[in-house]
C-alpha cells in the first residue's frame, strides 16, 4: 500500500502532475474504504503533493493506530480486551468504525475538554465550572463559533455558560500588588483565537512583522480594558464596565496620540455610541448589593458577534487541531499567522478552514476527517533505510511523536496498572476509577500535573520530558503503589499467572497496547523463567512493568 | 488649611535636606553633589506686611506674588552626598555633614563662609543625619558605620560614642527640644533614646515596621526622627517596606509617647506603592504634621496629617513630585518642600542638546494656614 | 522497514536475566557503577574547563561596584577604595573583592542594546547574535552543547536560583530541550529526590536496565529526539540522586558560612561551589532583586557587601584549590544603571556604558579594560564592547575557536557568537 518509489514524473515540479497525484490519492483512498470526495482524501493528496522524490513511512500497523486513536479521541490507551478484539477483527472498515465509535464514545467530551483546557488555559489554573462547561460543550458538539462566542461574551446573565468566563476571569486575576494584566489577556485572545501574537505591537507597530500593527493590539485591548473580575460568586465571572469614549493610546516612537474603539484585527472599528446618561445601562449597577451593572453598549457582545468574520478565525482553529493530531502546525509557530510566515501547505490550510466553516464548524467532523487520513494513520517509524534528515517533519512522511498530557498519562497509567476497567464513567471527572478511592484520585491527579505538566504560560507543544517528571516516575511512592497495590493491580495479578508467555503478552498489551514480537517474547519469558520464587517473580514482573511504563513507548503518543 | 504656594526656587541640584535658620532669614539645603545651597529670605518676611494684612481680612485676596528670594553662593567642601544640616539655636552657626564622613561648622550668612572647624572623619563614611542639642553646646551624628556620636559644637571634638543595641547602621537621629536627650534609629527599625550627657540608654522604641528583609536586601525604611508637642511625642517617618530592588512600600508616620515609649499612632501616608517614602516630616503648630512623600515615577504628594483623623488635613500635589525634605520656618508660618523635576526617571541615555542632563529639586515655598 | 527484527533486542542481548544484571552490577562491570567517586570527580574537575556564571538579575550598578566615580555629579554617596591592582579603585562597598583585583579582568566599556529586562535578559544571555530566525541558546546551554557534560556524570548546565526550580528547556533555544538548565530552586534538591522506601539501589539498577532496553528497542528505526530526551532526563535524575551531598549545606563549616555570608547569595554560592567541585560543566548562580530604581544607595549598601562576600569567597576558594586556571568566572547583569539619580533616589537601566568582571580559566589577571568618562556617562575608550564580544572572549577563554566552531541547526550552520564581533584580546591570558 505504501509508495516506496515515486513515479519519475512526480519529481518534475508542481505543474502537470496534480491531476495524476489526485488520481493516485483517489485510488488509494478508495481502496482504504473512503469515498473519493471525502475531505480526508483531498488532505492526503495535498500532503503527498509535496513529497517529490521522498520516501514515506508505511501505514501504521493496527496496534499502532489503535493506541494512537484512543489516546487522541478518548485520552487514554485502550484496554487489553479492546486491543485483542481489534487485532482479531479482520473487517476492512474497522479503522473507520473505531473512529466513529470513539467520537461518539463516553470519553470523547472529557478528552476534548482536557485538550482544550491545556491548550487554551496553558496551565494558568483549573476550574470546575469551566471544565464542566467544556465537557458539556463537546458533549453537545457545539460549533466552534458558538463556543468562541460564549467565551468571548462571558455574560454574567447567561447561567448555562457561566464556566466560559474562566478564560477571562483567570487572566484578570492580579497577584499581590501587580496590576491586572490587560495586555496579557489581549495577547492571549489574539494568539489563541486568531493565531496572532501581537505582544510586540502593544507600544508600536511590530518591528519585524509588517502585518502586526499597534492599532490591532489596541483595538483588541479596547474591549478588554473595562473588564474587572467579580469575586465570591462561586463560579468564574467578569463584569464589563461602561465604555463611553474611545480608548487613547500613543506609539512610544512618535508619541502621537491616537484613539480607537473596540476592533477585531482586520475588521471595522466598532463605534462607541454616545448615550444619554440615563440610557447607558440595561441594568444599573447597585453598589449596596454589589450587583454589577450591564452596560447597553457591550464591546464583548460586539466582539462575540463578529469573531467568526475575523480573518484567521477558522484557519487558527484548524491549524491548532491539525497540530494536535499531526504533531506539527501547517503554520508554525501556531500564533504567528502573517504574510512573512506562510503555511507549509497553503492550499491545505485553505481547504481545511473553508470546509470547517462549510460544515458548521463541527469539531467531530473535523477530527473525524483528520484521523481518517493516511497522513494521520502513517507509522511513526522512519521509512526503511531512511535517515532522519530524509524525512523533514513539514512533509509529514512519517507520523510525528507527540506529547501526552499529564491527564492522558494519568488515565493511561491507571488503566495500564489495572486500576480502571473498561469505560468507567468519566463524565464527572471526580468519579473515581474502579480501584482508586475517591479521596486518592484528586491527589494523584495533582501529582501527575505537578510532575508532568508545564509551568503556567509555557505551552505544552513538544514531547519534552523533564527531570522532575523522571524523578516522579522513578520515585513517587503513590505512583509506584499503583503497580502492585490493590486487587486489580497489574503486577499482583500477572505475577500469580503460571504461564510466562501469557504474562509477557499481558504486560505488553497493558502498557504498550500491542502483542510482543517474537524475540521480545523470548527475552521477556527468559526474564520470568529466571526469577524463581513468588517474591522474586513478583519483583521481576514489577520491574518489567515499571520499565515498560517509563519507556517512550508508553509516555509518548507515537 | 491647604498651604499656599508663594514661590518656587529652582536650584540646579538635587536637595537632600532643607532647613531654615533660627532667625528665619536663611533657607539652606544640602545636595547630592556635596554642596549646601542658601537663599536669603531677606528682612521683610514673606509675604510682606501689607499683603499679610490683606490676606488676614480675606484669604482669597489677590496680593502681589512675592518675588523669589536671592540665592547666596553655595557652600562647598563636602564630598559625596551632603546630608545632615542643622543650625545653632542662637549663634550664627550651621553644621553640615556628608557621606564621606566629614562634619563641618560654618557661619550661616557669610558670603563665602569658611568653616569654623571641620572633622574630616567624624564617621567612617556615610553620615546619614545630624541634630543639635537644645542649648547648642553639642550635636549628634549617626552614620552607616553604626555609630552615634556626640560632638562639642564649639570644636567638633568627640564627646561620646553610642551605638544601638544591635549595632546596626544609623538612619536618623534627633535631639530633644528641652532635655539633654538624643535619639537614633537604625536599619532594623530599632530606635533608642540616650542621655547625651552620660550616655545612659533611657528607652527603646519599636520601629520594626520600618524594616524588611526581602531576598538579599535588608531594607531600612526609617528616614527621619523628630520631637513634637514640646518633646512629649517622638515621631518617626519613612516607609513600611514591601519589596526590595526598586523598593516598594507604604509611607508611614509613627508617633511614640516619649515618656513611656508606647506607640500612639501608626499612620499610613497616602497610597500603597504610590506614596512610598516619607523621607521627612515636620511638626507644625496645632498638632499638624507636614509629610511630603516620594514614589515612582512621577508620584509624590505633600500631606498635612493630624493624628487620629482618618483623612489628611490637606493633600497638595501640584508640582510636588518626589519630595525629599520639608522644613518649617521658626515662626511656624511658612514651610519649604524640596521636590524633584518632572521626568527624572527613565532608562538609557537620553541626551538634551547633546548633553546628558542631571536632575534638580524645585523648592516650593508655602505659606501655611 | 525493520519489522522483521525485534525492536527489543540486538542479537547479543538475547540472553539476559535479572540475576545476570544484578551480578554484573555487583562486580562493578555495569555501565553505571563507579562513575562518581568524589576523588575521581575532583581530579577530573582539575583537568576540565568549567564555568561559574554569576547573574545579578535586574542590574548591579557599575558606579557602586567596578567603576566608581566618587565626588562627581552622579557619583553617589560612596567613596572608592584602592585595589590590589595599583591605580585601580573599586567602590568602598566591595572591600574583599578589591583585594582580589589582581585575579580579575574588569571590563568597563560595555555598551549593549536593550534597556528593558524582559527583552534584555534573554538577549544578553543568548549573546545577541544577528537574527537568523532561530532562538539562540543561553550561554550555559551553548557550553553544554559545545563542551558536553564532561565525565562527572552530572548534568552540564546547573542553575542555582531563588524561588522555583525545574528543568528550563527554553534556555536551550534551537539546540533542543536536552541542553536546557536544571534549576535548583533556593539551592534545594528537586522533589522525589530519593528512592522510594524499600527499593534497594541494586533493585533500582535492575529496573533501570530494563527501562534502558525497552527505550532502546523503541528507538530502533525512529527519530532520535524523543528517546534522547527521555534518556537524558533519566540519566540526569539518576546521576543527581547519587549526589545527595551536593545539596547538603549542613556540612559546610561555620567559617565558610561566615566568609560567604549567611545571605541568600552566600548560601547559593556555597551550593555552586559544591557543584563546581563535583565537576558540573556550567554553574549559574542567580541573585534577584538588583533592580534598584528607588532607594538605590541604601539598597546598594545592603546588597553589594553581600555579593562582595560571596564573590570574593568563591574566587579565593577556587584560587586556593588550584581551580582558578580551570574555571571561568563571570559576574554580570543584563545592563548597568544610569548615572543620573532619579527622584526616587534610584538609578534606572543603562545599557550605554557599564562594567562586568571575569576571572579564571583563560582570563588575564589584574587587567582593567576600557573606561568611561569622568561622570560615567559615555564610554571613554577606542572601542565599546557589546555582549557578542564577550561571548567570543568566553569561548576563547574556554579554548573554543568561535571563528571556526559552528552550531548545526539541522543542515543550517550557525555561528556560535556574533559574526561581526571578536574576542576582547586584552582580557585573555
Amino acid at each position: 500500500m505504501r509508495i516506496t518509489h515515486q513515479p519519475p514524473f512526480l519529481s518534475r515540479g508542481p505543474k502537470g502532475w496534480l491531476p495524476a497525484i489526485l488520481l493516485i490519492g483517489g485510488v488509494l483512498a478508495a481502496s482504504l474504504g473512503f469515498s473519493e470526495d471525502r475531505v480526508a482524501s483531498r488532505i492526503d493528496a495535498l500532503i503527498e503533493d509535496h513529497w517529490a522524490g521522498n520516501q514515506a513511512s508505511p501505514p501504521a500497523g493496527d496496534a499502532e493506530f489503535f493506541r494512537r486513536i484512543h489516546l487522541d479521541l478518548s485520552g487514554i490507551i485502550p484496554t487489553v480486551e479492546e486491543t485483542r478484539a481489534f487485532l482479531g477483527d479482520s473487517s476492512s472498515d474497522k479503522r473507520d468504525r473505531v473512529v466513529s465509535q470513539l467520537l461518539d464514545g463516553p470519553r470523547y467530551p472529557q478528552r476534548m475538554a482536557e485538550w482544550f483546557h491545556v491548550h487554551f488555559m496553558e496551565r494558568l489554573g483549573d476550574d470546575a465550572a469551566w471544565e464542566g462547561w467544556l465537557r458539556e460543550s463537546f458533549a453537545q458538539n457545539k460549533p466552534w463559533d458558538r463556543m468562541a462566542r460564549e467565551i468571548l461574551r462571558a455574560d454574567l446573565r447567561d447561567e448555562a455558560n457561566h464556566g466560559a468566563a474562566y478564560f477571562y476571569a483567570k487572566r484578570l486575576e492580579n497577584y499581590g500588588q501587580n496590576a491586572i494584566d490587560y495586555s496579557g489577556l489581549t495577547r492571549d485572545v489574539g494568539r489563541l483565537f486568531l493565531g496572532m501574537d501581537l505582544q510586540c505591537a502593544e507600544c508600536h507597530n511590530h518591528k519585524l512583522i509588517d502585518d502586526y500593527l499597534q492599532a490591532d493590539f489596541q483595538g483588541l485591548m479596547a474591549a478588554f480594558q473595562n473588564l474587572v473580575p467579580v469575586k465570591d460568586k462561586g463560579y468564574p465571572a467578569v463584569e464589563e464596565r461602561l465604555m463611553t469614549t474611545k480608548m487613547r493610546y500613543a506609539s512610544v516612537f512618535t508619541q502621537k496620540e491616537k484613539f480607537t474603539g473596540p476592533r477585531l484585527p482586520g475588521l471595522e472599528e466598532i463605534e462607541v455610541p454616545e448615550l444619554p446618561k440615563d440610557q447607558q445601562y440595561l441594568v444599573a449597577p447597585d453598589k449596596k448589593t454589589k450587583t454589577p451593572g450591564v452596560p447597553r453598549f457591550s464591546p464583548l457582545q460586539e466582539f462575540a458577534a463578529r469573531i467568526p468574520e475575523a480573518p484567521g478565525f477558522d484557519a487558527n482553529l484548524v491549524n491548532r487541531v491539525w497540530f494536535w493530531l499531526m504533531g506539527r502546525g501547517l503554520v508554525e509557530p501556531l500564533d504567528q499567522f502573517h504574510s512573512g510566515n506562510p503555511p507549509s501547505h497553503p492550499e491545505l490550510l485553505n481547504l481545511l478552514a473553508t470546509e470547517f466553516a462549510a460544515h458548521g464548524r463541527d469539531f467531530r467532523w473535523l477530527v473525524g476527517e483528520l484521523t481518517r487520513t493516511r497522513t494521520y494513520q502513517r507509522s511513526s517509524r522512519l521509512p526503511e533505510g531512511a535517515r532522519e534528515q530524509d524525512c523533514p517533519p513539514e512533509l509529514y512522511l512519517t507520523a510525528l511523536e507527540r506529547r501526552l498530557s499529564a491527564e492522558q498519562l494519568l488515565w493511561s497509567t491507571l488503566r495500564a496498572t489495572g486500576h480502571q476497567e473498561g469505560d468507567v464513567a468519566v463524565e464527572n471527572q471526580k468519579a473515581p476509577p474502579a480501584e482508586v478511592g475517591a479521596k486518592e484520585l484528586p491527589g494523584l491527579r495533582e501529582r501527575f500535573r505537578k510532575a508532568l505538566a508545564n509551568d503556567p504560560r509555557q505551552p505544552e507543544l513538544e514531547f519534552a520530558p523533564s527531570l522532575k517528571g523522571a524523578l516522579f516516575m522513578m520515585n513517587d511512592p503513590e505512583l509506584l503503589k499503583l503497580l502492585d497495590t490493590g486487587d486489580g493491580a497489574v503486577v499482583t495479578r500477572l505475577a500469580a499467572l503460571p504461564d510466562d508467555v501469557r504474562v509477557a503478552e499481558e504486560l505488553c498489551l497493558s502498557f504498550w497496547s500491542r502483542l510482543p514480537e517474537k524475540a521480545e517474547l523470548e527475552n521477556l519469558t527468559a526474564c520470568l523463567r529466571a526469577s524463581s520464587g513468588a517474591g522474586e517473580r513478583q519483583r521481576m514482573v514489577r520491574d518489567l512493568a515499571w520499565g515498560m511504563m517509563t519507556s517512550p513507548e508508553f509516555v509518548a503518543n507515537h | 488649611m491647604e498651604p499656599v504656594l508663594q514661590c518656587l526656587l529652582e536650584p540646579g541640584q538635587q536637595v537632600n535636606r532643607l532647613r531654615f535658620s533660627p532667625c528665619g532669614r536663611l533657607l539652606a539645603g544640602t545636595t547630592l553633589e556635596g554642596t549646601v545651597l542658601r537663599w536669603d529670605l531677606g528682612a521683610p518676611p514673606v509675604p510682606d506686611a501689607a499683603a499679610a494684612k490683606a490676606l488676614a481680612q480675606n484669604p482669597k485676596a489677590k496680593v502681589p506674588e512675592p518675588s523669589a528670594p536671592p540665592s547666596l553662593p553655595f557652600v562647598g567642601g563636602h564630598r559625596g552626598f551632603a546630608t545632615g544640616l542643622a543650625f545653632h539655636p542662637f549663634r550664627d552657626l550651621a553644621f553640615s555633614a556628608d557621606s564621606w564622613g566629614s562634619l563641618r561648622a560654618w557661619p550661616c550668612l557669610a558670603l563665602e563662609p569658611r568653616p569654623l572647624w571641620e572633622v574630616p572623619a567624624a564617621h567612617d563614611g556615610w553620615i546619614r543625619d545630624l541634630a543639635v542639642g537644645p542649648e547648642g553646646d553639642w550635636l549628634v551624628t549617626g552614620g552607616r558605620d553604626g555609630k552615634v556620636r556626640i560632638h562639642d559644637s564649639a570644636t567638633g571634638g568627640l564627646l561620646r560614642e553610642l551605638a544601638l543595641p544591635d549595632g546596626s547602621e544609623i538612619f536618623a537621629v534627633a535631639a530633644h527640644p528641652t532635655e539633654p536627650w538624643v535619639v537614633a534609629g537604625g536599619l532594623f527599625g530599632r530606635i533608642a533614646l540616650w542621655n547625651a550627657l552620660d550616655g545612659r540608654l533611657v528607652r527603646e522604641f519599636d520601629g520594626s515596621v520600618f524594616h524588611l528583609l526581602h531576598r538579599l536586601q535588608d531594607i531600612g525604611g526609617l528616614r527621619c526622627l523628630g520631637f513634637a508637642d514640646a518633646g512629649r511625642t517622638l515621631f518617626a517617618s519613612g516607609t513600611k517596606p514591601k519589596g526590595g530592588g526598586n523598593v516598594n512600600g507604604h509611607a508611614r508616620l509613627c508617633l511614640f509617647d516619649t515618656a513611656s515609649g508606647a506607640l500612639r499612632h501608626e499612620m499610613e501616608v497616602g497610597e500603597l506603592d504610590k506614596d512610598i517614602f516619607a523621607h521627612e516630616a515636620a511638626a507644625a503648630p496645632g498638632g499638624l504634621f507636614l509629610v511630603p512623600t516620594t514614589g515612582q515615577p512621577g508620584s509624590g504628594n505633600f500631606f498635612g496629617l493630624r493624628p487620629g483623623e482618618p483623612e489628611p488635613v490637606f493633600k497638595f500635589n501640584k508640582g510636588t513630585v518626589n519630595c525629599h525634605s520639608v522644613a518649617l520656618s521658626p515662626d511656624g508660618l511658612r514651610c519649604a518642600v524640596a521636590a524633584t523635576n518632572t521626568g527624572s526617571n527613565g532608562n538609557g541615555r537620553r541626551l538634551v542638546d547633546g548633553k546628558y542632563p542631571g536632575n534638580f529639586s524645585p523648592v516650593h515655598l508655602f505659606r501655611l494656614g | 522497514m525493520k519489522a522483521a527484527s525485534s525492536p527489543l533486542c540486538n542479537p547479543q542481548d538475547h540472553q539476559w536475566s535479572r540475576r545476570k544484571m544484578l551480578g554484573s552490577l555487583a562486580a562493578g562491570a555495569g555501565g553505571l557503577a563507579g562513575l562518581l567517586h568524589p576523588a575521581v570527580a575532583e581530579t577530573l574537575a582539575k583537568r576540565e574547563k568549567q564555568v561559574l556564571f554569576i547573574w545579578l538579575d535586574g542590574g548591579i550598578s557599575q558606579f557602586e561596584s567596578w567603576d566608581p566615580k566618587p565626588g562627581t555629579r552622579f557619583g553617589g554617596p560612596f567613596r572608592s577604595i584602592p585595589t590590589s591592582v595599583p591605580g585601580t579603585h573599586f567602590c568602598e562597598l566591595m572591600p574583599r573583592t578589591a583585594r582580589l583585583a589582581h585575579l580579575l579582568s574588569v571590563v568597563r566599556n560595555i555598551t549593549t542594546k536593550d534597556n528593558a529586562h524582559s527583552s534584555g535578559v534573554p538577549r544578553i544571555l543568548r549573546g545577541d547574535p544577528a537574527n537568523r530566525g532561530v532562538k539562540y541558546p543561553y550561554f550555559g546551554s551553548a557550553v553544554a552543547k559545545l563542551m558536553g557534560a564532561g565525565v562527572s556524570g552530572l548534568p552540564p548546565y546547573v542553575w542555582i536560583k531563588p524561588g522555583n526550580g525545574g528543568f528550563l528547556s527554553e534556555n536551550a533555544g534551537f539546540l533542543g530541550a536536552k541542553y536546557g538548565a536544571i534549576a535548583f530552586g533556593d539551592g534545594r534538591p528537586p522533589e522525589n529526590f530519593t528512592l522510594p522506601e524499600g527499593l534497594a539501589t541494586a533493585e533500582d539498577e535492575a529496573r533501570q536496565l530494563l527501562r534502558e532496553r525497552f527505550t532502546k528497542s523503541y528507538a530502533a528505526g525512529r527519530r532520535a529526539g524523543a528517546t534522547e530526551a527521555q534518556t537524558t532526563v533519566y540519566d540526569m535524575a539518576r546521576q543527581l540522586m547519587k549526589r545527595q551531598e551536593l545539596f547538603d549545606t549542613s556540612r559546610v563549616s561555620e567559617r565558610d558560612l561566615d566568609r560567604y555570608g549567611r545571605s541568600e547569595i552566600g548560601q547559593h554560592m556555597l551550593v555552586g561551589r559544591n557543584m563546581l567541585e563535583a565537576g558540573v560543566r556550567f554553574v549559574q548562580v542567580t541573585s534577584y532583586g538588583w533592580d534598584t530604581h528607588g532607594d538605590h544607595f541604601n539598597g546598594s549598601a545592603s546588597l553589594i557587601p553581600k555579593f562582595d562576600a560571596a564573590f570574593a569567597s568563591i574566587v579565593e576558594d577556587l584560587r586556593d584549590r588550584g581551580l582558578l586556571d580551570n574555571v571561568l568566572v563571570v559576574s554580570m547583569s543584563e545592563f548597568g544603571r544610569t548615572p543620573r539619580i532619579n527622584g526616587h533616589i534610584g538609578r534606572d537601566h543603562y545599557p550605554e556604558a557599564w562594567s562586568l568582571a571575569m576571572a579564571g580559566a583563560g582570563i588575564a589577571r589584574g587587567r582593567i579594560i576600557g573606561g568611561t568618562d569622568a561622570e560615567g556617562v559615555f564610554v571613554d575608550a577606542p572601542q565599546a564592547y557589546d555582549i557578542g564580544s564577550l561571548f567570543h572572549t568566553w569561548y576563547a577563554a574556554l579554548g573554543i575557536d568561535s571563528e571556526k566552531v559552528e552550531f548545526m541547526n539541522g543542515d543550517q550552520p550557525l555561528p556560535i557568537a556574533h559574526q561581526e564581533m571578536a574576542p576582547i584580546k586584552e582580557a585573555l591570558a
